[in-house]
């Protein structure tokens, strides 16, 4: 038993190490670099087979069946280039949708965030968790509500009611981005500028505006990116127009593959493009900083204007977003849901035997994720590799950006029948492409806890004698808990929620939101607004366990 | 007993293209309470992170206690570290944090209760043992980092800034605390600060840094009193600086030197007779080594050997009562100012305006070689 | 021309209170200093002043006029940030010129007077750099033009902790600068500014108010604040200070003196003999002891009260064995502790005192060759003169250690 230490260089531990607790052996044992760097190939193995190489493949795919692509595209025995001109329409609308749906959004993100961020009035936090909810519903649940609800005033699917559904489901990715900037930017700035002689509307054009300049154009950049790859919603609002994800779902039914391919690609190399020039446009670019209009900004700045806008964005706020996102809720007690549900063809049993999948299959997709999702974010914060960080940095995005239906035709084509052959659709493909595009959603809010976590805090516990394993067990774990929870909440939900990959994938097996789809276009609508209205409501309690969980994060 | 011994070490970042510590040697002897002191940037830090093992230096060789420590990792090496920012696990009660480092060692239970209470009685936080850190302001988070560090029995005591977060009032107090307890238990600590004062106020031994190079150690005494640069002699302490040229070589290695632009003719020490006929040089001089006298002082009558102290006139241009000194701002007729400074109750009242007479001991005059930029070298930024 | 006057101003945030009940004036080309620990509501009070804050009650007046209502922008004044508060996105000349731009002020006349003032701080040539790109103290310089510039008839600057972010020596160069500035001829500003350092206070400041928890503690000169600190708190918060319990006796006065008057050079003393009167103190060690307080509270003591006698460690004078039958108001002990601190040295002196050992801190200017005799673990007699002794009421110990503790 050693009782007193004696000051001997590299001795103590191993003197003391028979009495270490044989967790803090085992810690010591792990905590070898060849562990660590054995744990890192793992992780970047998976990374390149999850992520990287569906969309490597689909490129060289591509690229080898230059000749069928161009027979079957361009020139079918047939229709001649019909298919083409089919892709080109539909891009056309998707760009055009997203553009509206992004530039509404803006007008109506801008005084909201400031709203939810700069003022404190009663019922902030509610407003604030109900901005956010269509993020978390399921989008094909979120279209429904918003076809039923339009259809009061005579609305019928086709590109203005499509318009409609993505503004409501892109909004919160915008909100949310602007209003994480002005909450990290100090009222200190806008303070200056006051006490400078700026008037209100000054303050926010030369000021906030050119700071906020970032996350206005990742938010508008990733809702644009959703927009394009929407299927859920776009399925049930369209109608008989056709969007570019729902022709590769098209396509893919129709086992069109040369088609299907040439599409998915196109969509993924402009989504990647998309996002790397948020890089590129946060950097240059910028606001007119130096004319001013004193006067007329200080007479827009009155109380009462300011008052009349903010009055006027919450009612666009309500009748465009919130009503719509909700009203099939109140559906439910219109209809006779009972009935549909349990009529002779069971549908309760589907609706039980989907709600089982989305579940099982959204459970799984978390778990998989949390195993490697930890240790890459350990890579991209921690490792010093210069360019290699910056490239498995920026592919950790891809998966979000691009369309989902694309990307999970990549998948299909990587891991199905036609490429390597492992995997059927089916469950596990299915839950294959849920690890894929959810995998971000995971290691985002890691990453994002781990750069703000304290270094020193480690640093003081190596000096206090625990090797790294111990220090990540007990210093940084606790510390990034919150992080953790929030990227499974959100890799839950966002697996709950998707349909166009799903559909490309899923061979026999239904999962909720595509269910809720296949019921609303057999016109089984009843069935349909009950399933939705239980998956609504169990989101929004996911999104508001996910509230709390940031709020005890953020004391 | 613990030494520590550095042998030409050099840091580099980024692949060799940042340069923080530059070929540096030096030895910290048992027991002694060492800083190490410079502006922000200078490479202290990186230094001092270099010894407890969180950084491998690029080139050269650390020992402590006599043995290269190369390749053992800091929680291998047995030293207690404080940090500016605290660094407390908040995580952990009061007690479990300052029995993290126990633990880790694998101490049986009586031996951990035992020195966690020491530690805590040291710092006067026993009561608090079951508390959260949250509870604590900084002065209280730090005195916690502080038995945290000393629970080990670590016998070295390494601190970066461990004064720097801490309101300025407080830290004038805490800091004779801290030398106190390193005193009384007979630590080898090191230091880094970048404040001179704190410096000077409670260390054994200071190595003044400045671009990853060490420009002079010794005690506070020594590099207050000799300084051996321009640079030091201005960090260290307040100092005036009069820009001139040598006028004429004197006998007993003196000099008579003129100051800029017909200023007063000045004698000074030419040791080792480093300087030459129409050398620019620099004089330096401490605040408090400026005497005041009016202009009708009787120094015939005087009872005090004046021998040795040069006189010359400047005007007073103002006076500040700062509490326990007192600022006189002088000017000569060139234009050059320079400050004198009492004690509070300096009961001379000049008047503004003032014609007074000076006196410098030629003892209390440093000279150095004049440097190509003076206001980047008497300016920190 | 501006003066400012502060009625009855009190501001909270939820439960706490940052400001309780404050009652201030600056007068026309003053240089005022709020001084206090951080969190005492230092800044609160100067985003008051500049109209940032809305007070939850009471008046702000500059010049007799009510602003309590006005936006910072019509109070037209200049205000300097911790951080400086630079625009990050915006350059040198941009971030400079922004009050002339957004109040649509002359723009050649502003440009005018941007290229004046990069003259004047040396910053010419680096018109185009981010403030990113700026040294501290460069920055320190671009966030005071900024500020000076948007004075028009108002001529008021707020400084909140102008120098904290830089280097020491630079922070005692610009110190200076700062006082030349605001009192020059072409400005003659009238300055705000808050500090929680007491020496910057005294280098720069006509009057200092001194800010605890909240609540305006005392508003003076220098030299009131330092020699008569209106409680333990300002009395510590100005320098390093020693305590002692002790009883008044009012039934006899002093009847020595440690300082004869001298003649003509004795004014610092003269001046406290004016302004205040002798009184008594037991502290239990079989002598008496004296000390000075102000004329207009001598009323308050009364014999037998329970009072706090505090002398600076400066103001404690030292010689070597033992001298209690010589010196009046001295103690006996042992040197356990010396420092050389530069201007100073530091002795820490353990004495007895109602029959406890309590360590008292004594600094003597290390010009003089005396200290030399110092030595630890010699005995020494330390001693203090009467007229820098320093009497409370005492104010209970729980309070003596929060103050002292500074927690």
């Amino acid at each position: 038993m050693l009782k007193e230490n004696t000051f001997k260089i590299g001795k103590t531990t191993r003197q003391v190490e028979a009495n270490l607790s044989l967790s803090l052996k085992i810690d010591r044992f792990f905590s070898k670099p060849v562990y660590r760097k054995g744990l890192d190939t793992i992780t970047i193995i998976f990374f390149i087979l999850v992520v990287v190489g569906p969309i490597i493949n689909i490129f060289s795919t591509i690229f080898l069946n230059l000749p069928s692509i161009y027979s079957d595209v361009f020139a079918d025995d047939l229709i001649g280039n019909l298919k083409w001109i089919n892709i080109l329409n539909s891009l056309g609308i998707s760009f055009s949708v997203a553009t509206i749906a992004v530039i509404a959004d803006i007008f109506l993100a801008f005084p909201t965030s400031i709203i939810l961020t700069r003022y404190n009035f009663r019922g902030k936090k509610i407003l604030d968790a109900l901005v956010d909810l269509p993020m978390a519903v399921p989008t094909s649940a979120l279209g429904f509500s918003i076809l039923l609800f339009w259809g009061i005033f005579g609305i019928n699917p086709g590109i203005p009611l499509i318009i409609l559904g993505h503004i409501v489901f892109t909004f919160p990715y915008i909100v949310r981005n602007m209003k994480i900037v002005l909450e990290k930017s100090d009222t200190l700035y806008e303070d200056a500028a006051r006490t400078l002689g700026a008037s209100g509307i000054t303050v926010f054009r030369t000021i906030t505006l050119p700071m906020m300049k970032e996350g206005l154009i990742a938010g508008a950049i990733l809702a644009f990116t959703r927009s394009l790859g929407e299927t859920g919603a776009t399925l049930i609002l369209s109608g008989l127009v056709e969007t570019a994800p729902i022709l590769i779902v098209g396509f893919r039914r129709q086992l069109e593959l040369p088609a299907a391919s040439l599409l998915a690609g196109i969509l993924i190399a402009i989504s990647i493009a998309l996002l790397f020039s948020i890089k590129f446009f946060t950097r240059r670019g910028n606001f007119p900083v130096k004319r001013v209009l004193p006067n007329l900004e200080r007479f827009l700045s009155h109380r009462y204007l300011r008052h009349f806008r903010d009055g006027i964005t919450l009612i666009f706020l309500v009748i465009i977003i919130l009503i719509p996102s909700l009203f099939i809720i109140w559906q439910l007690t219109e209809g006779n849901f009972i009935e549909g549900l349990f009529s002779q063809d069971y549908k309760w049993a589907y609706l039980y035997v989907s709600f089982m999948a989305s579940i099982q299959i959204g459970a799984l997709a978390v778990v998989i994720n949390l195993i490697f999702g930890i240790p890459f974010a350990f890579i991209i914060t921690k490792r010093k590799w210069g360019k290699i960080i910056t490239f498995l940095d920026t592919m950790l995005d891809v998966p979000i950006a691009i369309p989902s239906a694309a990307l999970g035709f990549a998948i299909f084509l990587f891991w199905g029948p036609a490429g390597l052959g492992l995997f059927q659709p089916g469950f596990f493909m299915i839950l294959f492409v849920h690890v894929t595009f959810s995998f971000p959603y995971m290691v985002r809010p890691i990453i994002g806890v781990l750069e703000s976590s304290n270094v020193g805090v480690e640093e003081a516990a190596r000096t206090l004698g625990a090797s790294n394993l111990t220090v990540f067990r007990k210093i940084t774990l606790p510390s990034i808990k919150q992080g953790i929870i929030a990227g499974c909440i959100m890799v839950f939900t966002r697996s709950l929620g998707e349909t166009g990959a799903t559909i490309v994938v899923m061979g026999s097996i239904r999962t909720i939101p595509v269910l809720i789809v296949d019921w609303v276009e057999a016109n089984a609508y009843s069935s349909a607004i009950f399933a939705s209205t239980v998956v609504i409501i169990f989101s929004a309690f996911l999104i508001f366990a996910l509230r709390a969980v940031r709020r005890r994060g953020g004391k | 007993m613990p030494t520590i011994e550095l042998i030409g070490v050099t840091k580099t970042f980024n692949e060799g293209k940042v340069l923080a510590v530059d070929d540096i040697t030096l030895k910290i002897n048992d027991g002694d309470y060492v800083f190490l002191l410079g502006p922000t940037g200078c490479g202290k830090t990186t230094t001092l992170r270099m010894i407890a093992g969180l950084e491998e230096p690029t080139n050269g060789k650390v020992f402590i206690d006599g043995k290269d420590v190369k390749g053992i990792p800091p929680e291998d090496r047995d030293m207690g570290f404080i940090f500016q920012h605290f660094e407390i696990f908040d995580h952990l009660t009061v007690w479990e944090n300052v029995t993290f480092g126990l633990e880790m060692r694998g101490y049986d239970d009586d031996y951990i209760v035992q020195q966690a209470e020491k530690a805590l009685t040291t710092v006067d936080l026993l009561e608090y043992v079951d508390e959260y850190p949250s509870i604590f302001g900084n002065p209280g988070l730090q005195k916690l980092g502080i038995a945290r560090a000393i629970a080990t029995g670590a016998k070295i005591l390494i601190m970066d800034e461990p004064l720097g977060s801490l309101d300025p009032k407080v830290s004038n107090v805490f800091r004779h605390e801290l030398r106190n307890l390193i005193k009384d238990l007979g630590l080898t600590a090191i230091h880094v600060t970048h404040n001179q004062e704190e410096a000077m106020a409670i260390a054994d031994q200071i190595i003044i840094m400045r671009a990853g190079k060490i420009l002079q150690m010794g005690t506070p005494y020594d590099l207050y009193e000799s300084p051996n640069s321009i640079f030091v002699a201005n960090f260290l302490g307040e100092t005036n600086f009069l820009q001139g040229f040598v006028l004429k070589l004197l006998e007993d290695a003196k000099m008579e030197m003129w100051i800029r632009l017909g200023g007063p003719r000045i004698t000074c020490n030419n040791i080792n007779l480093q300087f030459d006929l129409d050398d620019n040089i620099v004089i330096a001089f401490r605040f408090e080594d400026v005497y005041l006298f009016p202009e009708d002082y009787g120094f015939e009558k005087s009872v005090y050997d004046w021998s040795g102290v040069q006189f010359f006139k400047a005007s007073l241009e103002d006076s500040r009562f700062v509490g326990a000194t007192k600022r006189f701002y002088l000017f000569l007729d060139n234009g050059d100012k320079f400050l004198s400074i009492k004690p509070g109750s300096y009961e001379e009242n000049f008047v503004p305006g003032e014609t007074l007479i000076i006196g410098i001991h030629i003892d209390d005059i440093h000279v150095f070689k004049a440097p190509s930029d003076m206001l980047y070298e008497t300016s920190l930024s | 021309m501006v003066k400012i006057d502060l009625k009855n101003v009190s501001k909270s945030y939820g439960k706490f209170i940052a400001l309780k009940n404050i009652s201030l004036q600056v007068k026309d080309k003053e240089y005022f200093i709020i001084l206090g620990p951080t969190g005492g509501g230092k800044t609160t009070l100067l985003k008051i002043i500049s109209g940032l804050v809305k007070p939850d009650d009471g008046e702000v007046l500059f010049d007799d006029i009510d602003v309590t209502r006005m936006t910072p922008g019509e109070r037209n004044i200049g205000f300097m940030f911790e951080n400086y508060a630079l625009f990050p996105h915006m350059n040198l000349v941009d971030n400079i010129s922004y009050s002339g731009r957004v109040n649509a002020r002359n723009p050649e006349m502003t440009k005018k007077l941007v290229e004046q003032v990069l003259m004047m701080t040396l910053l010419t040539g680096r018109n185009e750099a981010l403030p990113e790109e700026l040294s501290g103290g460069m920055k320190q310089r671009v966030a005071l033009c900024r500020s000076l510039l948007n004075l028009e008839q108002t001529k008021l600057l707020i400084l909140d902790e102008p120098l904290k972010a830089l280097d020491a020596g630079l922070r005692m160069n610009l110190r200076r600068e700062l006082l030349l500035m605001a009192k020059s001829k072409q400005l003659e500003l009238t300055v705000v500014h808050v500090t929680n350092e007491e020496e910057e206070a005294m280098m720069v400041a006509d009057r200092i108010a001194v800010i605890n928890q909240g609540e305006l503690v005392q508003v003076g000169t220098p030299h009131d604040i330092y020699y008569y600190p209106k409680d333990l708190f300002v009395a510590n918060f100005m320098s390093e200070i020693n305590y002692f319990d002790g009883i008044c006796i009012r039934e006899e006065s002093p009847k020595w003196d440690i300082y004869k008057m001298s003649g003509q050079k004795d004014n610092f003393y003269t001046q406290i003999h004016e302004e205040s009167s002798p009184i008594l103190i037991d502290l239990n060690t079989g002598d008496q002891f004296a000390a000075y307080i102000k004329n207009d509270v001598s009323n308050e003591y009364n014999h037998g009260d329970k009072i706090l006698l505090v002398v600076r460690a400066n103001h404690m004078k030292i010689r070597l064995g033992n001298r209690l039958n010589q010196k009046k108001n001295s103690f006996f002990g042992k040197i356990i502790r010396r420092k050389f601190m530069g201007v100073f040295y530091r002795f820490e002196v353990l004495i007895g005192i109602n029959n406890q050992e309590k360590t008292v801190v004594v600094t003597i200017p290390a010009t003089s060759e005396v200290h030399n005799k110092f030595k630890e673990n010699l005995e020494v007699t330390i001693y203090f003169p009467k007229e820098l002794g320093i009497v409370f009421k005492h104010p209970g110990n729980k309070v003596v250690n929060e103050v002292i503790k500074l927690e």
